[in-house]
């Protein structure tokens, strides 16, 4: 029996097959707006798997991955393991590439998966051999719950495309460009997004506020009509010259009525490329000139031309029209003759709904009078390129005549320290260094392990010295001593054990503990025997040592009420404040004895 | 009195006192003359002799930050003010730079505003320095013990000792709060970017959403780490992961 079941268990103990490695292609030929997937594949995983880390292919952009899967299988008893990772591509042009072999290994041996013969076509191809694979579960084979035959209908190049389009061609550093992502659709479209945020390198971007639903505009196409919308906007300011490619984000489509219950297979389009032509600004450079480009105008306002002493009035300086705002800066003096100025308000910029380059950028400034008659606040001016002209424009305000008349404020109520000004900062810059002999150094002593020691250690020798010195302690060795020592602490134990009487509500035996503690506390203090010590013979012995008669008569009369009503209990309450009474007297005692 | 007990805590006896004063002076001398290249290897020399014996200095961090900012090295200016600050939280030329530097950085990063109680809170453990907190933390829990081994041994009366328990136990427990508080904040893992820019993704890998990027000099704080990338966030609670190798952490 043996004989036969050993070559089973060998046979049920190999793996399905040997380890395989293989590198696919979802499709081939690709279009060059197409993206595709490249998968790596271990069959036969007998040991840990080291897949190769891919951040470039030659001839091809890695625009998403890696994602790995692995999957077991039990066939016939034995067991599969396979595990894959996959990569999405996309061409850069057409041709014939290779997509070269990887190395990948398993359990620390190296397998290398074949070249990839990829060929690669101008447009789009892949929406045309994508098909919906038939369910294997589909086994009734009607209708039903496939999707109606043009939804799976292969969508074209020419039937859907995205296009990205500049608001202009040509312009010059730091101008604003608008870029549009503008899809062309002659299908339904049910669904659309973005695949991954674009990195416009070569550019300083600026966000533009979207739109929730699509404006839809239908436009024409060497003649064909297609339904349009712009998908995805962006105001860009190039930062360098030359010819700069535009990003090609890859976007991801459902193709179908979008109120259908099947909107179709889902595709991806690849912006069309596109290129800005950018030129260098103009040298020499106008002074003044801080960098905006664009076209502008200039205007300063003021709420009132008429004020009284104390009151204020607001300056509003507006910059409007076409360009790059944020290099547009405030070119008001730092100071107006007569007036203190208050620090500029920040910058508030309104964009047109309609065209976002276009908007006005205002600033406030608050200026109070400080003498009466007639104040004159300067011009402002500034200056910038203008792309149209292909000049510098310098753009300048006229001064503005204030009158100041006499009011109820002063000069001096405003502006601390008459006759001067308030110091105005004109420069912003770090402190200097520390100097001297030697820099400041220490040492971080929680940081050390002595500190460490220090904390767990000491506390256990502080009381280890405090339970020695008990030990050691000469009164606890004598008994009279230790007695004569402690008798008022004895004392308090024996009334602690009255007090638990007097909680049960025991009155014998309260007041018997209770007198009980107040011999014994004379029987520890005196080393008398506690039979030989009577109430007077206390008193006597006490008056004779000098103590007060009003704290003998206390102990006395605390002592004779417990005798009483230990022998005599009446049917009163029991006398709470007894103990208290005791412990007052011998306290007192403690500190004459 | 704070610079008298911190030097009485300091201690200025290990290493070699005169070769760091040397490089410290030749240091700014070089700083003087706008040669900020030899300042800071002479610095750091400085700082990394002292760093050896276990010593830190407030100064040697300082100067660094001024000699990396006067080199436009943002980055390292940053990074050398943040450890400075650590030391003395409340140092207003420190403070004054940090302002003026984030000033020139192209990531505006909104920090939430401090509660009035927080606030003051805060200013009383970072006015105090730390040397001193985890001092007296230990000379009060000494105190604690060893009244309690006065009271265990019987000996004496009890009374002063108990109220010398009491008092010592409530000061070192407000001793314990305050250097808790700052011990937090130093052990805080910030970090400075230190590549000129930073993409942050909502998971840690690559082909994750792109969530934000973030530019050299910006301060983060860094929450854990996983397959090379880290997970960050910014003071105004925007987070994600980086990879790990574009910052520098704040020691």
């Amino acid at each position: 029996m043996a004989k036969f079941l050993l070559p089973i268990l060998l046979i049920l103990a190999l793996p399905l097959r040997a380890t395989e490695v293989t590198a696919t292609v979802s499709a081939n030929p690709v279009g060059t707006e197409d993206a595709f997937q490249l998968t790596i594949k271990v069959d036969g995983v007998t040991g840990e798997v080291q897949f190769p880390e891919l951040t470039s292919i030659p001839d091809f952009n890695i625009i998403a991955g890696a994602s790995t899967s692995r999957s077991t299988q039990i066939i016939n008893w034995r067991t599969s393991v396979s595990s894959s990772i996959t990569y999405t591509l996309s061409p850069r042009s057409a041709g014939t590439f290779t997509i070269p072999p990887f190395i990948v290994k398993v359990g620390g041996k190296e397998y290398k998966t074949q070249p990839i013969k990829l060929a690669v076509k101008k447009g789009s191809l892949l929406s045309h051999q994508q098909s919906r694979p038939r369910s294997p579960f589909d086994m009734f084979n009607d209708n039903m719950f496939n999707p109606p035959a043009s939804a799976r209908r292969p969508v074209s190049a020419d039937s859907l495309f995205i296009r990205c389009e500049l608001s202009e061609p040509i312009a010059y550093m730091g101008e604003a460009v608008m870029v549009s992502y503008r899809i062309y659709s002659r299908v339904s479209v049910a669904q659309l997004g973005i695949r991954e945020l674009p990195d416009f390198t070569g550019f300083l971007t600026e966000d533009v506020p979207q739109n929730h639903v699509l404006n839809q505009e239908a436009r024409t196409v060497n003649g064909v009509t297609y339904n349009t919308a712009v998908i995805f906007r962006k105001i860009v300011f190039p930062t360098k010259t030359g010819r700069l490619p535009l990003p090609q984000p890859v976007f991801n489509i459902q193709v179908g009525n979008p109120y259908s219950f099947f909107p179709g297979e889902p595709i991806q389009r690849k912006s069309q490329p596109a290129t800005l032509t950018v030129y260098p600004l103009p040298t020499p450079q106008p002074n003044g000139f801080s960098g905006a480009v664009g076209q502008f105008q200039l205007s300063v306002s003021f709420n009132q031309d008429h004020v009284k002493m104390g009151d204020s009035i607001t300056c509003t300086v507006a910059v409007s029209g076409e360009g790059d705002f944020n290099t547009v800066e405030l070119m008001f003096p730092e100071s107006v003759d007569g007036f203190r100025m208050f620090r500029p308000s920040s910058p508030e910029l309104k964009r047109e709904q309609g065209n976002p380059l276009r908007g006005v950028k205002t600033w406030k400034i608050v200026l109070v009078p400080q003498k009466t008659g007639t104040l004159v606040i300067p011009g402002t001016r500034m200056t910038f390129f203008n792309p149209v002209s292909k000049d510098y424009v310098t753009r300048e305000t006229k001064p503005v005549e204030i009158s100041v008349e006499k009011g109820t404020g002063t000069a001096t109520s405003v502006v601390p320290g008459a006759g001067g000004s308030e110091v105005v900062a004109v420069g912003n810059d770090i402190d200097y260094i520390r100097t001297g002999d030697t820099p400041d150094r220490f040492v971080d002593i929680s940081e050390s392990q002595w500190y460490r020691i220090l904390i767990v250690a000491v506390p256990f020798l502080f009381i280890f010295f405090g339970i020695v010195l008990r030990w050691r302690d000469p009164s606890r060795r004598d008994p009279v001593t230790y007695r004569r020592t402690h008798a008022a602490s004895l004392f308090r134990s024996r009334i602690r054990g009255a007090a638990k009487y007097l909680k049960k509500g025991r009155g014998r035996e309260y007041y018997q503990q209770v007198s009980k503690a107040c011999i014994s506390y004379f029987s520890d203090k005196w080393n008398r025997p506690i039979l030989d010590l009577k109430i007077d013979e206390i008193a006597r012995d006490l008056e004779a040592q000098g103590v007060e008669p009003e704290l003998i008569r206390a102990i006395v009369d605390a002592v004779e009420y417990c005798d009483f009503e230990s022998y005599t209990p009446s049917s009163n309450a029991l006398n709470r404040d007894i103990i208290k009474d005791a412990e007052i007297a011998v306290s007192r005692l403690e500190k004459v004895l | 009195m704070r610079k008298w007990l911190v030097i009485l805590l300091c201690l200025t006896t290990f290493g070699s006192a005169s070769d760091i004063g040397a490089l410290y002076r030749k240091a700014g001398e070089a700083y003087a003359a706008k040669d900020y290249d030899k300042a800071i290897e002479l610095y750091s020399q400085a700082a990394s002799e002292l760093s050896a014996s276990g010593e830190k200095s407030f100064d040697l961090m300082y100067n660094l930050g001024c000699a990396s900012f006067r080199k436009e090295d943002l980055a390292s200016a940053r990074l050398y003010f943040e450890q400075a600050r650590r030391i003395r939280p409340l140092d207003p030329s420190v403070n004054r730079n940090l302002k003026v530097l984030e000033s020139r950085l192209s990531d505006k990063i909104k920090v939430p505003p401090v509660g009035t109680v927080e606030k003051a809170y805060q200013h009383l453990y970072q006015s105090i320095p730390y040397p001193v907190l985890t001092g007296s933390l230990l000379i009060f829990w000494f105190l604690v013990f060893i009244f309690l081994g006065l009271l265990i041994s019987g000996r004496y009366s009890r009374k002063p000792f108990y109220y010398g328990l009491g008092v010592s136990l409530i000061l070192l427990l407000m001793t314990f709060g305050l250097a808790n508080s700052r011990a937090g904040e130093l052990a805080r893992r910030e970090a400075v970017v230190f590549q000129p820019e930073v993409e942050v993704f909502s998971e840690p890998s690559t082909s994750s959403s792109l969530l934000f990027r973030i530019h050299s000099g910006a301060l983060v704080g860094m929450e854990g780490e996983q397959s090379g990338f880290v997970h960050i966030i910014l003071p105004d609670g925007m987070n994600g992961w980086a990879r790990k190798q574009s910052f520098k952490a704040i020691h």
